[in-house]
């Protein structure tokens, strides 16, 4: 699996919307994780993870979103994934994660997560 | 036979990989790419059949195409060959030309490679290896006709034990793991033998709590509970007090039995 890069849109002050890419594996997890935690300390409290361009997601990718997920719900916020595809979907699923993490189908219903919490 | 590639700027895919014919299409393929700019053209109505070792030239075409920055395009793909190089993820690589009477996406034939009930690889534990040998596990798997879902649980079957021999197995000894495959009637059969320290995965607990990771960052073990949650029956053998052998079996939801 070869990484790739993330792109970032600010939504707002408190809104990061980052597009994951096409892999998050054991090779650039921490990537994510570093991206994740900076974003978190520059006071983004919502990280909105759209992963409409993910085809792979190895455990560590998971791991990457478990581990950072803790300081965004602290500060009142939430890490959103959009746009995941049935695959990506389906780990989610065989860990049981889909109702522990913020799942939603798309970019918009993402956005209104973080300005309702609904 | 020669190809003049004065005179003709398509060179055609053969029919049969065979040593002499992969050797001629390459020579063809440098000589085309030595000369004059211009995008190369590849003729693939020859492919009848579409196994591994045509997914491979097509690769390593695409690789001397690029180095010279050449583009390359497919002529008269088929639907089995568009198919099977969506599903390893390499279409984007090319430019495609459905053979006539065959658009894009159009899928009317249940089996893509030709079928190989066996597959073994030595892997040497690096990154760039365990890649390699995921594009030749899932070439090996193109061939049973088997759903996109298995295919990626397969997939990912492969690389979390891969990746935690990488991680574990190779901070040891440094070297490599041999992965072999079986088909019998309609399982796949997957065994990993690597020569670390005994490590019995099916001991590991099979459920997650997500608090508890979170509260203690849970490094690892994921992987395998991905595992355990996508094969149908796992089991290990520590042999000759010097091997672990995982054994992984997962059925799969194809049209005929392997013979």
């Amino acid at each position: 699996m070869s990484a790739n890069e993330l792109s970032f849109k600010i939504i707002n002050d408190d809104t990061l919307l980052i597009n994951s890419g096409r892999v998050i594996d054991n090779n650039n997890a921490h990537e994510m994780v570093d991206t994740i935690s900076t974003a978190q300390k520059k006071g983004y409290k919502n990280i909105i993870l759209d992963m409409s361009q993910m085809e792979f997601i190895s455990s560590a990718g998971v791991g990457s979103i478990l581990g950072t997920i803790e300081s965004s719900r602290e500060a009142g916020g939430d890490i959103i994934i959009c746009n995941a595809s049935d695959n990506i979907l389906h780990i989610f699923r065989v860990l049981d994660l889909t109702d522990y993490l913020t799942i939603k189908n798309n970019t918009a219903e993402a956005l209104d997560h973080c300005k309702t919490g609904t | 036979m020669p190809f003049d590639a004065k005179t003709n700027d398509i060179i055609p895919v053969p029919g049969e990989i065979t040593n002499d014919s992969g050797r001629d299409f390459f020579e063809n393929l440098k000589t085309l790419v030595s000369g004059s700019g211009g995008p190369i053209n590849i003729d693939c109505s020859a492919m009848k059949m579409v196994t591994s070792n045509h997914v491979s030239i097509l690769w390593q075409a695409r690789d001397i195409c690029a180095g010279a920055n050449r583009e390359i395009h497919l002529l008269s793909a088929s639907q089995n060959l568009i198919r099977v190089l969506k599903m390893m993820d390499l279409a984007d690589l090319f430019n495609i030309h459905p053979a006539e009477g065959n658009p894009m996406g159009e899928i009317t034939q249940t089996f893509l490679l030709a079928p190989q009930n066996n597959f073994s690889a030595d892997i040497d534990l690096s990154v760039e290896n365990i890649n390699r040998a995921m594009i030749k596990f899932l070439e090996y798997l193109a061939g049973f006709g088997i759903s996109e879902r298995i295919t990626f649980e397969l997939q990912t079957v492969f690389y979390e034990i891969a990746t935690n021999l990488r991680i574990h197995v190779g901070r040891q000894c440094g070297n490599s793991f041999k992965f072999m495959t079986t088909c019998a009637s309609d399982k796949l059969i997957m065994r990993f033998v690597d020569s670390g320290h005994s490590f019995d995965p099916t001991k590991v607990p099979n459920h997650l709590n997500p608090d508890m990771a979170i509260m203690t960052k849970q490094q690892g073990g994921l992987g395998l509970i991905m595992v355990k949650r996508m094969i149908d029956r796992m089991s290990y053998e520590r042999k000759n007090g010097c091997l672990n052998i995982l054994t992984l079996e997962k059925k799969l939801d194809i049209s005929h039995e392997c013979q």
